[in-house]
């Protein structure tokens, strides 16, 4: 029989074309969203949230990430220490050397991340954002008996695993500070290049950080915690989004 | 089928059916083409911008210098590194004198870590030049600072 059909005549586009031009758009929007440096996830979740869905990765009210440690480790990824465990219903780490575990999908660029936690012991706790990679790249605060005397509030950068001395600026915590055995309320506020630090609603520390080419700035990335020379003990983390 | 609905060929002069011209489709490639040389020129931007073209092309330089202290005293055993290229490393002699090897041109961040704390400053490195950056003061304090 002989064919009729003349395939080069077909109208319309391919299914391959229409897949390809999808596929290329929907990478190209990303790469611009990352570009410009919006949270994906956060608008992820707004979407899940605004359909009436909950979710784990999406608890709803702009938190993205919560934990009070009552299944466990689950949800943690473990890059420093041999002692962290879950005691009391707190996530506990060390004494030792430096102890250091990234919560698993708290990545982002602008947000706020708080947590309960008590220093028992050695000289401080702190609290990566914006941290990539296991040799981290990122910052942290820290709540820093042993910075100085009586000890300080403040923020370091960290590149290539390096700790860097602070870049802004920083104050002492106030003479005869209670530093151990008292469970703290600490809050971080990531925003664009200003990072803000409460205790116990109190602002404590405040950093802008005004890097330009070649000094890295590091505009999204993971949450972690982490304790050297001592122990602490971490309860009720949360992450929230604008 | 019914004689009206038959398809209908329409011949030109030299015997064979006109071609059909689909501009829509013709657009929908435009703009496949369009997206994917949007992205390759985004990817060739990233490139740059990581100074793989210069490390490609061996345009390294070297820096030295010495690390000294607050109070003008060397610095020995102290770990020299760039921001951008971790994996160039050096260590301060007993006299606090380093040589950088194999550092990409233009301007970098040079990282002096001693007793555990990092302090970063920002160099110029000429191609396939010596770059000699003299004395460094490391102003640092310990993580453990009492």
């Amino acid at each position: 029989m002989k064919r009729l059909h003349n395939r080069d005549h077909e109208r319309g586009q391919s299914a391959v074309e229409y897949a390809l031009l999808l596929g290329l758009t929907i990478l190209f929007v990303i790469g611009i969203l990352r570009v410009l440096g919006v949270d994906l996830q956060g608008v992820f979740c707004k979407v899940v949230n605004g359909i009436g869905l909950h979710t784990q990765a999406c608890p709803g009210d702009g938190v993205i990430f919560r934990d009070d440690f009552s299944d466990g480790l689950n949800g943690w990824e473990i890059d420093r220490g041999s002692n962290w465990r879950v005691e009391n219903g707190e996530l506990c780490a060390g004494p030792g050397p430096e102890h250091r575990a990234y919560g698993i999908d708290t990545a982002g660029s602008n947000y706020t991340v708080s947590m309960d936690a008590t220093l028992k012991s050695g000289n401080g706790y702190g609290v990566y954002f914006r941290a990539n990679d296991s040799n981290v790249n990122g910052y942290t605060f820290q709540y820093d008996k042993g910075f100085g005397t009586p000890g300080a509030f403040i923020f370091r950068k960290w590149i290539n695993g390096k700790e860097m001395s602070p870049f802004t600026p920083w104050q002492p915590a106030p003479p005869g500070y209670q530093w151990y055995d008292v469970k703290r309320h600490v809050e971080i506020s990531v925003q664009g290049n200003t990072y803000t630090a409460k205790v116990d609603g109190q602002v404590v520390a405040t950093a802008v950080d005004n890097a330009t080419n070649p000094v890295p700035f590091f505009d999204n990335g993971r949450v972690g915690l982490r304790t050297w020379g001592g122990e602490t003990c971490f309860d009720n983390v949360q992450v929230s989004v604008p | 089928m019914s004689y009206v609905n038959s398809p209908k060929i329409e011949y030109s002069p030299d015997g064979r059916p006109p071609e059909r011209k689909d501009r829509r489709r013709q657009a929908i490639r435009i703009a496949i083409f369009v997206v994917l040389i949007i992205s390759i020129g985004l990817n060739i931007y990233a490139f740059r911008a990581g100074n793989l073209i210069n490390r490609v092309a061996g345009t390294d330089g070297i820096v030295q210098g010495i690390v000294v202290d607050d109070q003008g005293n060397p610095i020995a055993q102290a770990e020299i590194s760039l921001a951008a290229a971790p994996e160039t490393l050096a260590i301060t002699q007993a006299d606090g004198t380093f040589t950088l090897a194999n550092i990409p041109t233009g301007d970098q961040y040079l990282i002096v870590v001693s007793q555990g704390v990092g302090q970063g400053y920002v160099i110029t490195i000429q191609t396939d030049d010596v770059t000699q950056l003299g004395t460094i003061s490391y102003e640092a304090k310990p993580p453990v600072w009492n």
